[in-house]
């Protein structure tokens, strides 16, 4: 048995190793466990709930890109009465941390629901998401504004105690901008990044892939780009940042911890091996053995970088790619 | 009988051979004890890294049978992209990453008569199908088989000869055109109230439901689409349905989906 301590706290939230499903990729949790052991991981976040029923797009929702995928599902779900009812109470007893991510069309409906689930146990933490593009509905992507991702974090925060994530879209010019407004209305953390905007054409037949033209690209392809708008986040705003985007291998999910990610979610990877958040968890536990690392904590931000060359913050927009 | 718990194996290549320029036929062995499979379900393979192509390649199954040390495992496919590419390197011994059993089956209607209607590569899982029903003695089945040219049929020595009727599009076997077309000229299958029992592409299959429509006539049809993961997590592949505003996940709730329940006009642009 390793004597490494893998737990961390992350945006408030306790959990017992750094790695989480994201949000839309393990559906509302229990779909999973036939394959993944969500014990084994540190919690798992569900799949966006509306306070209405959403049937989401019509066909064609996803198309496969190098490495890695776009979609346009439009946040197909149950609504929060059925997954109150029906989806939460399966992950009962389950010795892991359940973040919901909740959505809506303006801050009145997130705060309905952060309300609605103030006094629901199983729910450990929530996660706002307030940054899908594929909704028909205009204004969604609230997160393209400071002052609109303020709106819903200013309105959301006195409903509940509960751990508040507001996850990011990297769809805008300096990220930190939108995570500071979050954080000044009370946000504990920011999970960054959702999908790039990105579109495919059917050359045969002369018509864009997805139904609604763009989707949101995930996958290995968007990590590094995650990574980045995940540094610049922790440079300028010195806050706790749950860092995704493109992690398939332990490997991947160190690059967000030792960059200073206070935790990691695996999305897309899961749909091709939905085991790998528990390897994840396995590999990150191997290499704290393997490089005399005791705590997880001790890890979380132990990047070395020479000052000197070293992009500032306020530079990383400016001078990025030359 | 469709709700096994699909589980990660690793399965192993006992042979793959090319039958057609581009086409195989690929055996896969499985521990013995690996649930059954049913006509109409899929295995969801790993073709290369996460990376790339990030997503499985689901199949159905041509074949499934019992060894003393194996569970057997035939699939047919097509070199159409780059997992298919990398599907027609593989050689005995190589080792697969599967995940199943998955999806839903063709239900067995013992009581009527059975009319299978392959559109090319859709074969697969009624080559399995008829099997089952042949053995169950089943009064008629009738397999059409239909294909661009006769290189594409496959499978045809494990069907019996007077169950067989082939149409090709080029006219090298059987009747010329497509099968669907081919089929209006044997009326007679339509009496006695048959159930169709359909796979191959979404246009013939949408065309196969036409005709089984204006017959009245049951058809389970097996749809094909990109699956994002198999397990009902990405909600990628979604079916419109009839008098419905809720899509159906052709990966769990089907491949094999009642017809009539498809809104074929809202499929796809």
């Amino acid at each position: 048995m390793s004597d490494r301590d893998l737990s961390v706290v992350a945006g408030r939230l306790p959990l017992k190793n750094p790695v989480l499903v994201a949000s839309g990729t393990g559906g509302y949790g229990a779909e999973l466990t036939p394959i993944l052991d969500l014990t084994a991981i540190g919690g798992v976040v569900t799949k966006t709930i509306f306070l209405d029923v959403r049937p989401g797009n019509p066909p064609q929702r996803i198309a496969e890109t190098p490495a890695g995928m776009l979609n346009s599902i439009g946040l197909e779900g149950v609504g929060v009465e059925r997954f109150l009812a029906e989806k939460l109470p399966k992950l009962n007893g389950v010795d892991t941390k359940v973040v919901v991510s909740i959505g809506g069309y303006g801050p009145e409906d997130f705060a309905r629901l952060a309300s609605r689930l103030q006094n629901v146990d199983r729910c450990d933490a929530i996660e706002l998401n307030i940054s899908c593009p594929n909704v028909k509905e205009g204004g969604l992507d609230m997160s393209t504004h400071p002052r609109l991702a303020a709106d819903v974090v200013r309105t959301v925060r006195p409903c509940t105690q509960k751990p508040l994530w507001a996850k990011l879209t990297p769809n805008v010019t300096r990220i930190s901008d939108v995570g500071k407004a979050c954080l000044d209305c009370g946000a504990d953390g920011l999970s960054a990044i959702n999908t790039l905007l990105g579109m495919q054409i059917d050359v045969a037949r002369r018509t864009p892939t997805l139904r609604r033209g763009v989707g949101g690209l995930s996958g290995p392809a968007i990590r590094p780009i995650a990574l980045v708008k995940c540094w610049e986040l922790l440079q300028v705003l010195r806050c706790d940042v749950i860092g995704m985007g493109g992690i398939a291998t332990a490997n991947d999910a160190l690059e967000f911890l030792i960059a200073g990610c206070k935790a990691v979610q695996v999305g897309t990877a899961v749909y091709a091996d939905p085991d790998c958040p528990a390897r994840i968890a396995i590999g990150i536990k191997d290499y704290l053995e393997r490089t005399g690392v005791k705590r997880m904590t001790d890890l979380i931000g132990a990047i070395s970088v020479d000052k000197e060359w070293l992009l500032g913050p306020k530079a990383v927009d400016e001078e990025g790619g030359k | 009988m469709n709700d096994t718990e699909p589980r990660l194996d690793r399965a192993r290549v006992r042979a793959q051979r090319e039958t057609h320029p581009g086409f195989f036929w690929l055996t896969l062995e499985f521990p013995p004890d690996y649930p059954a499979i049913l006509p109409g379900q899929y295995l969801n393979l790993r073709t290369g890294s996460l990376v790339d192509p990030l997503f499985r390649r689901p199949f159905g199954v041509v074949e499934f049978r019992r060894e003393p040390n194996a569970s057997l495992v035939e699939l047919y496919y097509g070199v159409v992209g780059p997992g298919t590419a990398r599907m027609a390197t593989w050689r005995g011994g190589d080792e697969v990453d599967c995940l199943g059993p998955l999806g839903h089956s063709y239900s067995i209607v013992h009581d009527r008569p059975a009319l299978l209607v392959a559109g090319g590569r859709g074969a697969a899982p009624l080559l399995y199908l008829y099997r089952l029903m042949r053995e169950r003695d089943m009064r008629r089945i009738q397999f059409a088989f239909g294909a661009r040219s006769k290189g594409m049929l496959f499978g045809l020595d494990r069907i019996q000869e007077s169950d067989l009727f082939i149409a090709t599009e080029d006219g090298s076997a059987g009747k010329t055109g497509t099968i669907v077309e081919a089929l209006k000229t044997r009326s007679e299958w339509f009496h006695d109230n048959p159930v169709l029992y359909a796979c191959g592409p979404e246009r013939f299959l949408a065309a196969t439901a036409q005709l089984a429509a204006e017959h009245k006539l049951d058809c389970q049809v097996s749809l094909e689409a990109v699956y994002g993961c198999g397990l009902g997590l990405c909600r990628g592949c979604a079916v419109p349905l009839r008098g419905e505003s809720r899509f159906l996940m052709q990966c769990t709730e089907g491949p094999v989906v009642d017809a009539s329940r498809i809104d074929w006009e809202r499929m796809h642009v």
